[in-house]
């Protein structure tokens, strides 16, 4: 497991949440810490760019202005990927409305899921991204929460807003897929 | 290459990659791979595509991010002392008190100002009319808790029991009570 990548506890997140709410801003930290590597992947796997950081940031603002809402019902994980996801699909719709009304420049068109041809190591993860590339934006969404991740389909469903069931069918489509692409 | 046999121990592949199954879960698939070629080939697929995915994360700025955050807002829990609560127990009981005080005179009050004008009209007619002044005139003490509207079914079935007792009583000894109590009231007065 990457050392960046801490196990989605949410007993220690709910301590956490406590000892922020008690005033204790070193517990902030430990929750940025803990989810932001996976919330910056996430949304690069999303087709965010340029922008990664940002949404990062924002996301974490929103998360702990309105932790108060956070129930519970999920994990705290899953609650900020769904924040993340929000506030991404708002940023591409007000990207939208921009170009609408403002000239388009070539460096401009960025399609919505070009962010896998990112920096990677070697030649073989490079394969494995390309092959991932090739997905629907749905599959690749689903796929890039379980594999990379580790979320379950009932979390997917919640962040995606679909049915366990769905995501299930585009997981194994997706998986299905990534094989043909890999080994054909 | 053997074809899985399992599509439940296949479907938590992603699971066992990240550590995310109880020990059992965790050993079933350990026994499942150790005899599924296709499991085991799918496995390594995932394992590269997490890492890969993992390598061209971009870098992040958590203290960066932790500047930017809002801070906690700490909710302060007022406890008052024993001697502000004996202070605010005090104040009500008082406050109570008076306002039982005050509306006793002021039910005794009506009570003679109706009777006064009842009795001017139709005689006994106010006296029947109105259990609360009924009772004000009986027993002026009964109306320090509020009117015919403050009253429970219990109270108002008891209310009408003492109208049907006070209807067996000889009409001059109405008279009597209301002439008694009209005019010491009105000494006051």
């Amino acid at each position: 497991m990457d050392e960046r990548d801490p196990p989605d506890d949410s007993r220690l997140d709910q301590t956490l949440i406590s000892r922020w709410r008690a005033g204790d801003e070193r517990a902030a930290t430990q929750l940025v810490e803990r989810h932001a590597h996976q919330v910056a992947r996430y949304l690069q796997s999303l087709g965010a760019r340029d922008a990664v950081e940002e949404l990062v940031q924002d996301t974490f603002v929103r998360v702990f202005s309105s932790l108060d809402s956070f129930r519970g019902d999920s994990s705290l994980r899953t609650w900020i990927f769904t924040i993340a996801r929000r506030l991404l699909l708002d940023s591409r719709r007000a990207f939208k409305r921009r170009r609408d009304v403002e000239p388009v420049h070539e460096g401009d068109a960025v399609t919505e899921y070009d962010a896998l041809d990112g920096m990677i190591a070697g030649e073989s993860g490079q394969r494995v991204l390309d092959a991932v590339e090739r997905l629907s934006p749905t599959q690749r969404e689903v796929f890039a929460l379980r594999v990379g991740e580790g979320r379950s389909y009932r979390e997917i469903a919640a962040i995606v807003g679909t049915t366990e069931g769905a995501a299930r069918v585009h997981y194994h489509n997706a998986v299905r897929t990534v094989k043909e692409n890999l080994y054909v | 290459m053997s074809e899985c046999g399992s599509p439940m121990m296949r479907d938590l592949l992603p699971e066992y990659l990240h550590g995310r199954l109880d020990a059992a879960g965790h050993l079933s698939v350990d026994s499942h791979l150790a005899e599924c070629d296709e499991c085991r080939l799918e496995l390594s697929m995932l394992a590269s595509v997490r890492q890969a995915m993992q390598q061209r994360a971009p870098a992040i700025d958590t203290a960066a991010i932790v500047r930017a955050l809002p801070r906690p807002t700490r909710r302060r829990v007022v406890r008052p002392s024993i001697m502000q609560l004996a202070a605010a127990l005090s104040f009500l009981s008082l406050g109570g008190v008076s306002l039982v005080v005050a509306r006793s005179f002021y039910d005794r009050e009506s009570a003679v100002a109706t009777s006064d004008s009842g009795r001017t009209r139709s005689g006994s007619d106010s006296v029947v009319g109105d259990g609360t002044r009924l009772l004000a005139i009986a027993d002026p003490g009964l109306t320090v808790g509020g009117g015919v509207a403050d009253l429970g079914a219990d109270e108002i079935e008891q209310l009408l029991g003492a109208l049907e007792s006070l209807e067996a009583i000889p009409s001059a000894q109405q008279d009597l009570l209301l002439t008694e109590d009209t005019t010491r009231v009105g000494g006051v007065r």
